[in-house]
């Protein structure tokens, strides 16, 4: 075996499978999860929905149940997955690690993408399991007993509307953290993102539909008594995953050397956003149903 | 077969900050071994070792670290592959155990396997003897195993160049011994460089320094060179000499004096302090390194 005592290329690693960004991954997956935000906010919307079963649990129904389920799901999942994850990609910045992390193989981007891709296999994954309850709990419903609670069976489409919204609450965080290197990012990210998705599903929806967040949900059933327009939930599911990639490109924008290729897929990405949610609108302005 | 290119070679280094003057045209080739970077605050010597690291890219210079060019992405990779890194100030993720932080590195380290990753977790944790506070968070260990902890994050993978900016800063005298004692035994076999004010440190482990005044390299050579650079010119006397260029008061009363001494003075042997606080000192002198 020779050594070269100049650069001691028999030192490091070799015989070591390396690393790629799965590792990395796995390990900020793990931290998201166990975020001290996670902790703290899961707990307090648990006990928020544990309350509303808890005040009627003698006449709740399977319906009621899961409706308390998909309320939860739909309204708190992004707002404990931002901080969380928004925490855990400034956590080397905050504790003034970047320097020593700076000086390792895995550089600042690679570390990013390790990051969005924690977010799929951590909170999006977490999502996925939960929607999966809620469409476990939702598809034993064939009939609601109230007028006003119609739920209907979940498809594969509906479930995996959840960990879309998971993903992009994640990757948002991560773009706030990179495009805002300020004290108090989070804060601004988390009440511009509540902001926002309070004005795209009023006023803004009104305005530009397809800029839309939410689910135009798709009813034939005549017992309901809002009506609502007919979409496609397929394209409305690639609309949601398209703001994802969207949120990558940007993340890598900001860290890359090389800036040329991460602007045309960003730009291929938010092609994909405009077309489908385009193509997620009914046939017929949505306007006229408001 | 053995080769002996320098482990460190730098030419005409500079940086600027904003309204700062780094590093101006520092020039300084290590072949290997421990060698002790010694300069006073300011003088570009942590500047210099984030620039070894690949953390810093310079204004203009040229650097080869363990035969790579920082400057080019593929070597970049490669060199960070064979570095270990201790900054002046390390930080650690709120939360993480000793465990989990080193453990966390040498993932960014590419080790993949886990198995692995966790045998080598234990081995550096052991040599710096924190096997077994390795699950303690490290926000509740003392500032001297907080360093031993991020020394152990350096010493992942076994690197062949160690750069290590003020490790014994901050520490009381038993913790300097410690430590002292665990670079000695990490240096063996592998190239470090080592950032200090502490005259002390270089001469318990350095088998050379490079003295950094101003952004420029003034010096470079052995401590026992450094030293002797102040032959014949420390003096004490009961009061500060007017000849001296440097003068303290020493314990016992006498003032210990750095100069040129007047006729018949008695000259003490000098030591490595001398030597460099002549050098970088109040009306440094110039000396051909």
């Amino acid at each position: 075996m020779s050594t070269d005592i100049a650069s001691g290329r028999v030192a490091v690693g070799e015989g070591v499978a390396r690393a790629g960004l799965f590792s990395l991954g796995r390990r900020e997956a793990w931290r998201m999860l166990t975020s001290p935000a996670v902790a703290i906010l899961g707990l307090y919307f648990v006990l928020v929905g544990g309350v509303g079963i808890a005040t009627d649990f003698s006449s709740l129904t399977r319906a009621d149940f899961a409706e308390i389920l998909e309320v939860l799901l739909l309204m708190f999942v992004a707002l404990v997955i931002f901080p969380a994850v928004h925490l855990t990609a400034t956590s080397a910045r905050r504790a003034g690690a970047e320097g020593q992390l700076a000086a390792t193989p895995m550089d600042a981007l690679r570390r990013d993408l390790a990051l969005c891709l924690g977010v799929l296999l951590g909170p999006a994954t977490a999502a996925l399991a939960l929607a999966l309850l809620a469409a476990w709990v939702a598809g034993g419903v064939v009939q609601s007993p109230l007028d006003e609670v119609q739920i209907d069976p979940w498809t594969g489409t509906d479930v995996l509307q959840w960990p879309a919204m998971a993903l992009g609450a994640g990757i948002l965080a991560i773009v706030v953290a990179r495009w805002l290197r300020f004290p108090g990012s989070l804060l601004v990210g988390f009440v511009g993102m509540v902001f926002f998705t309070s004005w795209s599903v009023g006023a803004g929806g009104a305005t530009i539909p397809w800029f839309a967040w939410y689910m135009v949900e798709a009813s034939n059933s005549p017992a309901d008594t809002v009506l609502v327009p007919t979409a496609s939930i397929v394209w409305h599911t690639v609309y949601l995953y398209a703001w994802s990639i969207v949120g990558v490109c940007a993340v890598g924008l900001r860290q890359s050397r090389n800036k040329r290729p991460w602007l045309v897929a960003f730009g291929l990405a938010v092609a994909v956003v405009v077309a489908a949610g385009i193509l997620q609108l009914p046939p017929y302005p949505v306007s006229l149903f408001q | 077969m053995i080769t002996h290119a320098p482990a460190l070679r730098v030419e005409g280094l500079s940086k600027s900050y904003v309204r700062h003057r780094a590093l101006d045209g520092a020039t300084f080739t290590v072949q290997g071994g421990v060698v002790g970077l010694l300069g006073p605050n300011g003088a570009g010597k942590t500047t210099l070792l984030r620039i070894l690291a690949t953390v810093l890219a310079p204004d203009a210079g040229d650097v080869r670290v363990l035969g790579c060019d920082p400057g080019r992405a593929d070597e970049r990779l490669e060199l960070r592959r064979r570095l270990g890194y201790l900054p002046q100030d390390p930080g650690f993720q709120r939360g993480f155990t000793a465990f989990e932080f080193v453990d966390y590195v040498a993932i960014l380290k590419e080790w993949g396997n886990r198995r692995t990753r966790h045998d080598e977790v234990r081995r550096v944790l052991d040599v710096v003897d924190l096997g077994k506070e390795s699950g303690r968070r490290i926000r509740k260990l003392s500032g001297g195993m907080k360093r031993r902890v991020a020394l152990a994050a350096a010493l992942i993978g076994d690197p062949a160049l160690l750069i290590l900016d003020e490790p014994t800063v901050g520490l009381d005298p038993e913790q300097r011994l410690r430590f002292r004692d665990l670079l000695s035994r990490a240096g063996e076999g592998r190239t470090t460089l080592l950032s200090t004010h502490q005259t002390e440190d270089v001469t318990a482990m350095c088998a050379e320094v490079v003295v950094l005044h101003e952004g420029a390299v003034r010096f470079q050579g052995t401590p026992q060179s450094l030293a002797a650079f102040a032959e014949g010119r420390v003096w004490l006397a009961p009061d500060r000499d007017p000849a001296a260029r440097l003068a303290w008061r020493t314990g016992d009363g006498q003032h210990r004096n750095l100069g040129d001494p007047p006729a018949g003075a008695p000259t003490l042997p000098p030591t490595l302090e001398d030597g460099y606080l002549l050098l970088v000192g109040a009306h440094a002198e110039e000396v051909s390194a």
